[in-house]
């Protein structure tokens, strides 16, 4: 029998595993995703934003992002309270896609919100 | 880290060491007990490095192909389950880092953000559901691989060495209705 001890090595991996256990839930309030977001311009420079959420209550501010569908990427632009803004881009630039978010009064952001001007 | 690597490294070396003292163990025991030759030792050593070897040494081809065949397959099934394995848990934990990395920043006053709390979640869940996968598969072969070194260890003891003249031999068995030539084999 004491040659099956070399199995133990065989043995000792079968119960060598990493513990995967997922963390839980985030414990917090996560705002409403803003509905009805319209994005309207005149001249491609100025574009006006606004938008609805269910519950106001519970958002403290929005976050406004640029969203680029060619590389993917989601920029950061500004930072309201209010669910109406104005956006001045200086410079003519057509077919900018606007994103908005809500982040609740735990600090947690929400789902963003994207449109375009028609 | 690098504790890390002197615990798997030092821990190799110590199964490594084992392996060779039961090895020595076994041919000293082997050697040493009564009826038991010295052919029969050396082949259950060669069993013990390479299922089959020993069934080869005592002249059992067909069962040596086929205890060595079980152990490459097991062996190399166990080598692929466990490297896809170690991927899937690196996956894993590169998801968890991200995913605390924010929840400290968050805790740290930061906003967190759900969409990328989701993406990385969503990842850790695939990176743990694959590990359990390989992991079960990494198992078997496992499995196997032990089965295969256990039934070729109990072969190799209680088998005997083959002999040619009785390999292959006729017989003839004759009665009023006919006569049978009778070819045998043992392998």
């Amino acid at each position: 029998m004491k040659r099956l001890w070399v199995f133990l090595p065989l043995l000792l991996l079968a119960a060598c595993s990493e513990d995967l256990t997922l963390p839980p839930p985030v414990n917090g309030v996560f705002p409403p995703q803003p509905q009805n977001f319209v994005v309207t311009t005149s001249d491609d420079i100025v574009y006006d934003l606004s938008w609805t959420v269910s519950d106001t209550t519970v958002v403290i501010f929005y976050r406004l992002y640029t969203v680029s569908f060619q590389t993917g990427t989601v920029e950061l632009q500004d930072t309201t309270a209010t669910r109406a803004v104005q956006i001045n881009t200086l410079i003519p630039t057509p077919g900018l896609v606007f994103g908005v978010s809500a982040v609740s009064t735990d600090n947690i952001e929400g789902e963003i919100t994207t449109g375009s001007a028609p | 880290m690098r504790t890390d690597f002197r615990h798997t490294h030092g821990r190799g070396l110590r199964i490594a060491r084992n392996v060779i003292l039961q090895l020595v163990v076994v041919a000293l025991v082997g050697s040493m007990m009564p009826g038991m030759a010295l052919a029969k030792t050396s082949a259950v050593i060669r069993s013990l490095l390479l299922p089959g070897t020993g069934q080869a040494h005592e002249g059992h081809y067909t069962k040596a192909a086929v205890f060595s065949g079980a152990a490459i397959i097991s062996g190399a099934g166990l080598f692929v389950s466990q490297v896809q394995y170690n991927r899937a848990v690196d996956d894993f934990n590169s998801a968890q880092d991200q995913y605390n990395t924010q929840l400290a920043d968050w805790q740290n006053g930061g906003v967190l953000s759900s969409t990328l709390l989701n993406t990385d979640y969503a990842a850790m869940q695939n990176a743990s559901d694959e590990a359990d996968t390989r992991l079960k598969w990494r198992n078997f072969f496992l499995g196997t691989l032990v089965a295969t070194y256990t039934l070729n260890l109990i072969d190799v003891l209680v088998s005997k060495p083959h002999d040619p003249e009785t390999a292959m031999r006729y017989t003839v068995e004759a009665n009023p209705k006919r006569v049978l030539l009778i070819r045998s084999f043992r392998f």
